[in-house]
This record gives structure tokens, C-alpha cells and sequence, in this order.
């Protein structure tokens, strides 16, 4: 099937043993060595993902630079000088992960938060966000699930948004599949509510640590188009099930309340927030 | 039902529309080059449902432009329009161009807006505004086209500058001053 957004491109698989060869070349030395003394110099520092992000963001932004005029690198095609900046990411991040990642009190929080959100929320059902039956294709939303639980297997940023990727690209399939009645052309009113069920039921480790590190560590001038909208919609879906109350869903806010608290979620953080009018 | 923010984006983008019976595409993440204006525009459609609106934000935070459609048959639809308008023009990029597009022209027998009502409303927020139909294609290539030329230009031209779109909401039509259809 044509891949219509764009996904079939932002998920391509780069030759990173490639990246690997080339460095291997004497006349490499030099890159090596001051990729080296970077990765040393963030790890001999006590761990701060956001500084952290800030020095890879500008590492990979003089490395775009230097490779451009580098002799491995300039003779090449810009797109192989694209896919080494790609591997030089990976390389990097992979060296740096277990010292970068959830590293951030903050992000912990919010982990634990959506965890015990999820948990909660595991009597959710597609009617409750008002997901037609046409796009209950189960087949398709496990293998959805698995592709976004993936995510914490993976070290490198690019790795990690892959797989938010091909979990949106199932489910962009399963609207683009599904018949229904009466419905119009299927965009973000369809894609949200499939997407915050999917990931309710997939239950993936550690998101707002993994959500963060994409957005700290991801090359940000890759960080476009398909990639940075499907990156937003999970970082939305995040956010409607941390801040989720009694007037999210279809169903009625009392049953919604007494199941979060039979769940162990405390019931005053679950009522809707008051409203504040200002008027002019 | 929606305004058919999605049907007027797929109308823009590959000269379709889809009606009940036939199949539908996604249409949540869609690009479009206008080779003419030298634009490529990206566009973000945002989940209209009332209880995500506090999750919009984070779509149109970026946006170059955003097209804010209503249903010219659903009066309640063109309430909603306004609210967008007015939280866009409070929270959005101060820089951002509007268009406000009134769908569903053809069903006229079954206005609940008039043309009147909204072209002033939108002459009095600075927003472009036409009538359009993404079912029988009237105006849809001239709001995006519209949005397209008055768009800031990079200093040196490029063939493609990015600039993002983001639909919003509930949908009625867009006008202006100038007038993206007269």
C-alpha cells in the first residue's frame, strides 16, 4: 500500500556499520578523536540530561559542518553525508544513553504518573474515546502495541522515534482499511483517540523518560515534517493520560472516579479542574 | 460531525474528495509543494474533539499559518470557529496568518451562517476568509494559494521553504481584506 504520509522515508534503515567503516579510515583519526573527546567529556560530568542535549545539539550541529569539508566525508553524495551524521548520532547517544537516560527527577515523576494513569486505565475501551468499531481491527492494534513498547529497547533517538513512527504508520493503516458509515476523510479527530488507546493498552515503559530523551537528544534539524507531527501526537496522547479527569472520556464521571480510586489513583486529582472565566 | 477539515486537506492535497461509501485515506499528516509560490507546506491537522482542545498547543505552537474551518450548515460550528480565532490570536505565533474557511458551500440549502456574517467577522480579526466546498472543489486551491503568497519570504529564495500549517477545529470559512476568494 502507498505509504501516503511520508512514514515509508522517516523510517528507512541507515547503514550505521557504514558510518562504523568509514571512521575506521586513517584519515579519519581526527574525527575520531574529538568524537571521542566529546562522548568523555559529557560522561565525566555528573549527569544533566539538558545541558547534556544542549552540547549534542551543538556537537552534531559543528560535526554537520566539519564533515561537509571533511576528505572522508566531502566527496560524497549529501545523502551519505546525511546518513553519517545519522550513524555519528547513534554513536554517540549509544555511549551516552545510560548516562543520559532517566537521568531527570522530573521525567521520573511523570513515568511513575503515566504508569499508575495506565494502570488505571485498563477498563478503557474503544467507546470510551469514541473509537468507531470499524477500526477494532485487534490484529492491527497489537502490532501497533508492539512497535511503541519497543521504544525503551533502543539507546539511539532515531531508533526510539522509529518506532512511535511505525506504531502511527499501523494505525494511519487501519484508518485508511476500515470502512465505516457516514465518516469523512480521516485525519487527527480519528488518529488521536486510536493513538491514546493504543497507547493505554500497550502500556509502554517509561514514556515521558523516552519522550524526553527523543526531544533532548534527536538531531533537531531531523527533528521535521512526519517525524516531529507523530512525535506531537504521542506527546499529546501523554499528556491527555497524565492530566486525564471524570470529563475525558464517554462515560459517566462518577463510574470514571470509582474506578480510578478502586485502581489507587486519589480521587482529588481526577475531578475536573475548576473553571476559571475571565471576562473582558 | 466534523467540518471536514480533513476532506477539505485531502481535496488540497491530491485534487480527491471522499464521500461516505468510498474509501478514505488518512489525512492526519499531509504535505503539499506549491511549485509557483515556492512553498512546501506541511500540514498538521489537530484532533478537533472538545476534550483534547488543551492538548492544540502543542500543534500550532510552530505553524507559519493556520486554516480554522467551520460548517457554514452548524451555526454551533461557527462559534466554535471564533473561539480558535481568538485563542490563536491570544496564544499562537503573533506572526502566524489565519484563514478562516466556511465548508460545506455546497450544502446551501441548509446554511445556519451567513456569508455576511462571517466575511465581517473575519474583516474585523484580519483574517482571510472564503466559502469553500471540498466536495465540489470551490475555492479549496485558493485559500491554501492565498495563504501561499502572502507567506514571509526567506531572504534568499529557495525552491522550498517549510511552512507549517496547522487546521484547526471545527470548520467554517475563511476571508479577508484582499480576499482569497472574492
Amino acid at each position: 500500500m502507498a505509504d501516503e504520509s511520508g512514514l515509508a522515508e522517516a523510517t528507512q534503515p541507515f547503514a550505521f556499520q557504514d558510518f562504523l567503516e568509514r571512521m575506521k579510515d586513517p584519515a579519519a583519526a581526527d574525527l575520531v578523536k574529538s568524537i571521542k573527546s566529546f562522548i568523555q567529556s559529557v560522561l565525566d560530568r555528573k549527569p544533566d540530561p539538558d545541558s547534556a542535549g544542549r552540547d549534542v545539539q551543538a556537537f552534531l550541529e559543528s560535526s554537520e559542518i566539519s564533515f561537509r569539508q571533511h576528505p572522508v566525508w566531502a566527496n560524497s553524495p549529501p545523502e551519505h553525508q546525511l546518513q553519517g551524521l545519522e550513524g555519528l548520532e547513534k554513536y554517540i547517544m549509544t555511549k551516552l544513553h545510560n548516562w543520559a537516560f532517566g537521568q531527570s527527577a522530573a521525567d521520573r515523576e511523570r513515568d511513575e504518573i503515566l504508569l499508575q494513569r495506565i494502570l488505571a486505565l485498563e477498563f478503557i475501551w474503544p467507546a470510551h474515546l469514541d473509537i468507531p468499531d470499524a477500526y477494532q481491527d485487534e490484529n492491527s492494534l497489537s502490532m501497533a502495541m508492539a512497535e511503541l513498547k519497543k521504544i525503551d529497547h533502543f539507546k539511539a533517538p532515531r531508533d526510539k522515534l522509529v518506532c512511535i513512527l511505525n506504531c502511527c504508520r499501523v494505525l494511519n493503516n487501519v484508518l485508511q482499511t476500515s470502512q465505516t458509515d457516514g465518516h469523512e476523510a480521516r485525519g487527527a479527530d480519528d488518529f488521536l483517540p486510536l493513538l491514546i488507546f493504543t497507547v493505554i493498552h500497550a502500556n509502554p515503559p517509561n514514556l515521558a523518560s523516552n519522550l524526553e530523551y527523543i526531544q533532548r537528544f534527536r538531531y533537531q534539524s531531523r527533528m521535521i515534517s512526519e517525524s516531529a507531527y507523530f512525535y506531537t501526537q504521542l506527546y499529546s496522547a501523554a499528556s491527555f493520560i497524565e492530566t486525564i479527569n471524570a470529563s475525558s472520556l464517554s462515560m459517566d464521571p462518577d463510574e470514571f472516579v470509582a474506578r480510578m480510586v478502586a485502581a489507587g489513583v486519589p480521587d482529588m486529582e481526577l475531578s475536573a479542574p475548576p473553571v476559571l472565566w475571565l471576562a473582558e | 460531525m466534523g467540518a471536514g477539515k480533513s476532506s477539505l486537506v485531502l481535496r488540497f492535497v491530491k485534487g480527491q474528495f471522499f464521500d461516505y461509501q468510498e474509501s478514505t485515506i488518512g489525512a492526519a499528516f499531509l504535505t503539499k509543494t506549491m511549485p509557483e509560490q515556492h512553498v512546501k507546506f506541511e500540514i498538521w491537522d489537530t484532533a478537533g474533539q472538545e476534550r483534547y482542545h488543551s492538548l492544540a498547543p502543542m500543534y500550532y505552537r510552530g505553524a507559519a499559518a493556520a486554516v480554522i474551518v467551520y460548517d457554514i450548515t452548524n451555526q454551533d460550528s461557527f462559534t466554535k470557529a471564533k473561539n480558535w480565532v481568538k485563542e490563536l490570536q491570544r496564544q499562537g505565533n503573533p506572526n502566524m496568518l489565519m484563514a478562516l474557511a466556511g465548508n460545506k458551500a455546497d450544502l446551501a440549502d441548509s446554511r445556519a451562517v451567513t456569508k455576511e456574517e462571517a466575511s465581517a467577522y473575519a474583516e474585523e480579526n484580519g483574517l482571510a476568509f472564503c466559502e469553500t466546498s471540498a466536495k465540489t472543489n470551490v475555492n479549496v486551491l485558493e485559500v491554501f494559494t492565498d495563504l501561499a503568497t502572502r507567506l514571509p519570504r526567506p531572504s534568499a529564495p529557495q525552491p522550498q521553504s517549510t511552512s507549517g500549517i496547522t487546521l484547526t477545529e471545527q470548520p467554517p470559512a475563511s476571508a479577508r481584506k484582499s480576499g482569497c476568494c472574492s
